[in-house]
């Protein structure tokens, strides 16, 4: 059973198409409109400091058009000074929509064997960084994923209400946010420090790209069963990740997966039966109707809570411009059409004419 | 993860009363304000177990101060065995506090965070043992706990025994039982565990213990 069947069940019927969601934050020394683009847009992020502007993508793109969106958001930006910021960071929503719930399970087992690596790789000022705190440190990530996949493999409602029962406040800032499962059938990656490097950036998609093609040849408990079989723990990472390895091994990598594998294997044994999960969830579905209203309130609240935080984010990003250049405040009101970057972010010149 | 990145009105929020290491040692922030030339101190006081303390106060760009999250894990308090852990809470406070941790009994077997005085046992001296590794060896963790006199030991900062009505001491790596020991075996302690990755977990987090499968 794909995972946008599963949450439809829960009346969610939205879902997206793409392989990878992005969102860059970024800093810079002066204010300064963001530029009109196909791929990204922008928003003002509270979190930030120094004219600080969050690009995402409109709407995850396939794996082998990563490069092409992020070539748009070098050369768009190309004049601007972006600021080497603690602040920002680089979030990778890996989409998990049309995977079944048991490659959601195998991608996810996959991430928690090599979390440590990951963390690593993403420098020293991200390991034990408040804003993505990896399992080793907060483990509650993964007991929420191990329970959804536990009241999923004792009884498919039960899933499906769990999954809708996550507390955003108390996951977001996990290195591996499991909120989005619900929010946005994403697994979000919030380890990379921020850049706007589009090397590194892809670089960084490339690594997460090697992990899921590993993790999706496999249900869960296979892949501890291969991590047992193999000895040689540099041979797993070869065959893994290819060239991008040289980027990830350490002198203490048996160490680093060895703690993974702790986590990894509460993945693995959250289901007595990986084979038959998704065929049970299917012929769960089958069998009862679809229950637009099963849990009504959930479900409401959390489009109420998006659309909020999107408007907020908008009003915000006027407010900000128009504090730093002092510029009449664009009026807001219902009757407005809903704004576009262009128009948030009008410049002096424009307003002037 | 050195702090001076950060500025400090923002430090200020994030460095509140909470968990911090200093020389690689745990303290516990008490106060954080501003001095005369705008540097940003905050007063720290060691863990105690009775008596007199030392406090400290340095500047939260002193590169000894360390701010970062710490891996938590078992301690001993009040003779049982505890595993703390930390939620990836949305909250701006950096360090680790009562308020953002969970407390995991194993002889229970569930979280027992609201059950208990969070601030004791963050606060306790076993955090300190925790940091500084101070733990009972194996076997005189397995001696005490024939002797009735815990019912759950740590003895690593990942591991912890605890021993059932019936005697049978079960493992626990981290808040998952492992196995259990096998009984009657006092001189060659073994591990029984239901699959062989589990063995694994017991190889690596309980060094120089033997295991079996079941």
């Amino acid at each position: 059973m794909k995972f946008m069947d599963f949450v439809a069940l829960a009346g969610r019927r939205k879902s997206y198409a793409g392989d990878y969601g992005i969102e860059i934050e970024t800093e810079c020394e002066r204010v300064y409109e963001p530029p009109v683009m196909n791929y990204w847009k922008a928003d003002a992020d509270g979190s930030l400091r120094n004219y600080g502007i969050e690009y995402s993508l409109r709407k995850p793109v396939n794996y082998n058009l990563v490069g092409d969106a992020l070539e748009e958001f070098k050369t768009s930006l190309a004049s601007r000074l972006f600021l080497s910021s603690a602040y920002t960071s680089v979030h990778i929503h890996m989409n998990i929509s049309r995977m079944t719930l048991s490659e959601t399970a195998s991608l996810y087992t996959a991430y928690c064997l090599f979390e440590e690596v990951l963390n690593k790789y993403c420098g020293p000022t991200r390991d034990g960084n408040l804003f993505c705190l990896k399992n080793s440190i907060a483990d509650r990530s993964v007991n929420t994923f191990k329970s959804i996949y536990k009241s999923l493999d004792k009884d498919p409602s039960e899933g499906v209400n769990s999954l809708f029962d996550l507390n955003e406040s108390g996951l977001k800032y996990a290195a591996c946010n499991v909120y989005t499962l619900a929010k946005f059938q994403s697994l979000e990656i919030r380890t990379h420090a921020g850049t706007t490097n589009i090397v590194e950036i892809q670089r960084w998609i490339d690594i997460l790209e090697h992990m899921k093609i590993f993790a999706l040849q496999f249900k869960p408990n296979e892949i501890i069963k291969y991590f047992h079989q193999e000895k040689n723990k540099t041979v797993i990472m070869n065959a893994v990740f290819g060239d991008l390895s040289d980027y990830l091994i350490t002198d203490s990598l048996d160490r680093d997966l060895t703690v993974g594998l702790f986590y990894a294997l509460q993945v693995a044994k959250s289901v007595t039966d990986w084979k038959t999960l998704d065929a049970r969830c299917v012929k769960y579905s089958t069998k009862e109707p679809v229950e637009p209203t099963n849990r009504p309130e959930v479900v409401s609240r959390w489009h109420q809570v998006n659309t909020m935080s999107r408007e907020d984010s908008s009003r915000a990003a006027r407010q900000m411009y128009n504090t730093a250049t002092g510029s009449r405040p664009i009026p807001t009101g219902t009757a407005s059409p809903p704004a576009q970057p262009r128009d948030i972010f009008s410049s002096l010149e424009e307003e002037d004419f | 993860m050195k702090p001076d990145i950060y500025l400090n009105q923002d430090l200020r929020q994030r460095i509140g009363t909470g968990l911090i290491r200093y020389h690689d040692e745990p303290y516990v922030v008490i106060d954080v304000f501003q001095d005369d030339n705008a540097v940003l101190l905050c007063s720290i006081i060691d863990y105690v177990e009775t008596g007199g303390s030392k406090t400290e106060t340095v500047s939260v760009e002193d590169s000894f101060l360390d701010v970062s999250a710490p891996q938590l894990g078992y301690i001993n308090y009040k003779n049982r065995a505890l595993y703390l852990s930390r939620g990836p809470n949305r909250k701006y406070r950096q360090l680790t506090c009562p308020e953002n941790i969970t407390i995991y009994c194993p002889i229970l077997n569930r979280d027992v965070s609201r059950d208990l005085n969070r601030n004791g046992v963050l606060y306790s001296y076993g955090v300190n043992n925790l940091f500084t590794n101070n733990y009972p060896h194996f076997k005189e963790a397995f001696e005490l706990l024939n002797s009735n006199k815990v019912s759950s030991i740590a003895v690593n900062r990942d591991v912890a025994i605890t021993v059932d009505s019936i005697r049978l001491m079960h493992v626990f790596v981290k808040d998952m039982k492992v196995g259990y020991i096998e009984p009657n075996q006092s001189k060659n302690i073994r591990v029984v565990v239901p699959e062989d990755e589990y063995g694994s977990l017991v190889s690596e987090f309980l060094s120089g213990v033997d295991w079996r499968t079941e």
